[in-house]
């Protein structure tokens, strides 16, 4: 298991290295001079070149490369070009926002895929199993945006029970907080939730034709004891991978959700700053993203040796 | 319950899945205590019979008739009547050790769970008492605590966990359903002999189900013969066999012990095929963090030769590096040391054959389901090999090499045009045939060729490899566990242990004079047919 670990933990350290290097390079390829882009059409040579040389832009790139790196590491991730304000000042208030909203879609999915899925696969080919198949295509078909514009004609323009848009901050009070980020949350979730419950539903249904499944109802185990002691763990695998990619798209690929809701995610930093040639922002925040990213899947792998032993490795 | 009444009574049970029918009018009976051996081919319905037993049968069964299990009706019983049933008073073994345990659960656990479920125990008492259970079926807990997990465990182990699990309540009845049938002889001998003892010991009746003639001559006491769902044949074993009364138990029994006819040939002075000190390696997983990743010798110096025209066995257990060779042969595995000289050449050991070579050896393998691209017709299929013929044939001279090839394993050009799931598991094996033979290869190696057929087809199929090599002068390279085959179609015989050959020799002097300690073992373990008196009368 520990050499299971370490192996997880090296894989992991050596993508985020790569990762930087190929986020800090794609980014220098790109045309756009963020000083000049400051300083707008007019500005005198000598005025960019002392912008330049004030942000730090005319070192050379290994010396640029490295100190963007020593700088992630400890918490300086440098002055945003357009905002003159400190990227990680800007990133931790946006983090606030994604993270809460993320995790909140993720446990939504969650709790709708897990008992849809299971109940579709108890029930295989029968009205309950066809009747929930037929939800979940209408779940993928439908466009989230479209999903969560419908939401506020109805919960906040018809009923008013939520606000149309905007996040108070969690100054206001969690219940607030939680409150403007419940109808994103499930304008978020649905399309992830069919997604889920279908895989959920498959794989379940290849485990339940396994042999052990068998030799589990021959011990006198009734269908649904079976189905949750012997097939659910087994079935955990896929639906593990699934989350892990869902994770780290509900963090970044919030973009048109936030918009719609006018909150202040990291999408929207991101699609600004790269609008503004903020350089040093969109390399900022790529990477966090790519940390988080990362992360998960480490812990969709330690998930993995948790749920099956086979991968712990050692014999 | 009757003193007198049996302790299973199925009458005219009647079974269709979705319309189709799959047991007629099976009745059988069983006392207390004794063994019923059910025998019958692939579709023959023992299964299924042996599922209605257990009422786990698939969905959409529709059943009739009536089983009485211990004076009750299980046929009208409800869900959890059965469930109190199941693994208590019935325990069941199935065929695949390999996939019959639940992968995710230690084998602690996974006994454990049964015992709780019928028993009020505590857990840990259960757990307790599966520890006893694993002991009394061979896994003593100092070398098998219950924390393992079935994928640390061999095929026999696991076997003789799901075996644990069956009889952890010593139910009055035990269903065995090919309870050996992949596992090697030896294992299959000592599994059997602890199906009897667990029998003879606590007084459980036990259905044991299988295609294998002798197991069933060797452990039970009653027999019953099935084919497409119907009862054919059933009596005491030894009357059984001594009368073999039904023409299609007669058929049977013949196959089991089917010898094709051979001629001689006159062996060449030169080898076809030479190995020299071969050698192959495996690299392993790493055991510590910073460790060497270990290398496993699957071969070991191995030398031997195959001459034309003759047929030589490979006869060893899962894992003696057997497969391996005949893949190093064909260079379809890397080689890490010495030599393969093919009519003299010497071939670049571990690199890719040249053409020339790659015609002059071909193989069919194993499982006839798995061995064939399902998205080609039989065509295409037979005449994949062409492609290594330095001047293609012509389209009609390809058409009519297909024909005659199909021909010649006794299909017809009709079967040309289908694909591969219009055949049955036999036919499909003659159509590898086919596709070995199109180029006139000089050998053919069959690894396992018959071993996933019925005792009937594969005395047919020995019958068209023996004619064939007649022919066609092929020389074989035999790769089989089961020695009963290997006897019958080879003239030598090399016995494979550890990656080493530990003997060989004249296959009938070895087989009826045996040297090394492991050969003898091997022989000892495989079941044997008793002979019949119904037979030596008629010749």
């Amino acid at each position: 298991m520990l050499h299971y670990i370490f192996k997880r933990t090296l894989i992991l350290l050596a993508t985020l290295i790569v990762a930087s290097l190929v986020v800090f390079v794609s980014l220098e390829i790109v045309p756009g001079d963020p000083a000049s882009y400051m300083l707008g059409l007019n500005a005198q040579e000598d005025t960019v070149a002392a912008l330049r040389a004030e942000l730090g832009l005319d070192k050379p790139k290994i010396a640029r490369y490295f100190s963007w790196v020593s700088g992630l590491v400890t918490g300086d991730f440098g002055t945003s070009y357009t905002y003159r304000t400190p990227v990680a000042d800007m990133v931790q208030d946006r983090m606030w926002v994604s993270l809460p909203l993320a995790i909140y879609a993720l446990a939504l999915s969650t709790l709708i895929a897990f008992p849809a899925g299971v109940y579709a696969a108890s029930r295989r080919g029968g009205a309950g199993d066809t009747t929930v198949m037929g939800l979940t295509q209408l779940g993928v078909a439908i466009p989230n945006f479209w999903f969560a514009m419908l939401l506020v004609l109805l919960f906040a323009i018809k009923l008013r029970w939520f606000s149309a848009g905007g996040f108070p901050g969690w100054d206001a009070g969690f219940f607030q907080a939680m409150k403007s980020l419940t109808l994103p949350a499930i304008a978020l979730a649905l399309p992830q939730a069919s997604i889920l419950t279908r895989v959920m539903r498959s794989s379940l249904l290849d485990v339940l034709n396994e042999d052990f499944m068998r030799t589990a109802r021959a011990k006198g185990l009734t269908r649904r004891q079976a189905l949750w002691k012997h097939a659910l763990r087994n079935a955990m695998i896929p639906v593990l991978t699934i989350m892990g990619l869902q994770f780290s798209f509900l963090l970044a690929g919030a973009i048109i959700i936030e918009n719609v809701f006018y909150l202040p995610g990291l999408g929207r930093l991101i699609f600004q700053s790269i609008a503004s040639r903020d350089l040093i922002v969109v390399e900022s925040v790529v990477m966090l993203l790519v940390l988080a990213v990362v992360l998960v899947t480490f812990l969709v792998d330690l998930a993995y040796a948790w749920v099956d032993p086979r991968l712990r490795g050692t014999r | 319950m009757n003193d007198n009444a049996p302790l299973l009574d199925m009458q005219n049970l009647n079974l269709s899945i979705h319309g189709t029918s799959i047991l007629e009018n099976v009745s059988l009976q069983l006392e207390a205590g004794s063994v019923l051996g059910i025998i019958g081919e692939s579709g023959s319905g023992k299964s299924m019979t042996a599922l209605s037993i257990m009422q786990l049968l698939p969905l959409g069964s529709s059943v009739t008739g009536n089983i009485r299990f211990d004076g009750q009706l299980i046929t009208d019983m409800d869900e959890s009547a059965l469930c109190d049933i199941r693994g208590n008073d019935i325990g069941m073994v199935f065929q695949e050790p390999m996939t019959a345990l639940n992968p995710v659960q230690n084998i602690g656990e996974q006994v454990a769970e049964c015992i709780a479920l019928h028993k009020s125990v505590s857990g840990k008492q259960a757990l307790v008492e599966a520890a006893a259970v694993l002991e009394k079926v061979g896994l003593p807990n100092n070398e098998f605590p219950l924390s393992r997990y079935p994928h640390q465990l061999s095929g026999g182990q696991r076997q003789r966990v799901v075996i644990a699990i069956a009889v952890a309540l010593e139910p009055k009845l035990l269903i065995a359903d090919e309870p050996t049938t992949a596992l090697d002889v030896t294992t299959q001998a000592e599994i059997l002999e602890l199906l009897k003892e667990l029998v003879s010991d606590s007084n459980m009746a036990m259905i044991l189900i299988t295609h294998d003639l002798a197991v069933v001559s060797e452990v039970a006491d009653h027999m019953v013969i099935m084919r497409n769902g119907q009862v054919l044949d059933s009596g005491p074993t030894g009357v059984v066999f001594n009368e073999l009364a039904h023409p299609y138990t007669r058929a049977l029994y013949e196959a089991s012990s089917h010898t094709p006819e051979r001629n001689t040939t006159d062996v060449t002075e030169v080898p076809l095929v030479e190995l020299d000190k071969l050698v192959c390696e495996y690299l392993m997983p790493r055991r510590s963090l910073f460790g060497p990743r270990r290398r496993f010798r699957a071969v070991n110096e191995v030398s031997m030769s195959v001459y034309a025209g003759e047929s030589v066995g490979l006869v060893g257990e899962s894992g003696c590096g057997k497969s391996t060779l005949a893949k190093a042969l064909l260079g379809l595995s890397p080689v890490q040391g010495g030599v393969i000289k093919f009519g003299g050449t010497v071939s670049k050991p571990g690199g890719v054959l040249s053409r020339q070579l790659r015609r002059e050896m071909q193989v069919v393998f194993q499982d006839p389901y798995s061995s064939f691209n399902p998205r080609h017709r039989v065509a295409r299929l037979v005449a994949e090999p062409l492609y290594l013929l330095d001047s293609p044939p012509s389209k009609e001279e390809r058409v009519r090499l297909i024909n005659s090839t199909l021909e010649s394993v006794g299909l017809s050009e009709h079967d040309a045009d289908k694909y591969i799931h219009e055949f049955s598991g036999g036919q499909r094996q003659r159509i590898a045939i086919a596709r070995a033979l199109i180029i006139k290869p000089a050998l053919i190696v069959l690894d396992e060729a018959v071993s996933a057929l019925d005792v009937s087809v594969r005395a047919q199929v020995l019958d068209l490899l023996a004619n064939l090599a007649d022919t066609h002068q092929l020389a074989y390279l035999f790769i089989s566990h089961d020695l009963s085959v290997v006897r019958s179609i080879t003239d030598r015989v090399l016995v494979m242990k550890e990656g080493q050959i530990v003997e060989r020799g004249e296959t009938e002097a070895l087989f009826s004079a045996p040297q090394h300690e492991y050969t003898k073992k091997l022989l000892a373990a495989a079941p044997q047919l008793p002979r019949s008196a119904a037979l030596s009368t008629d010749t």
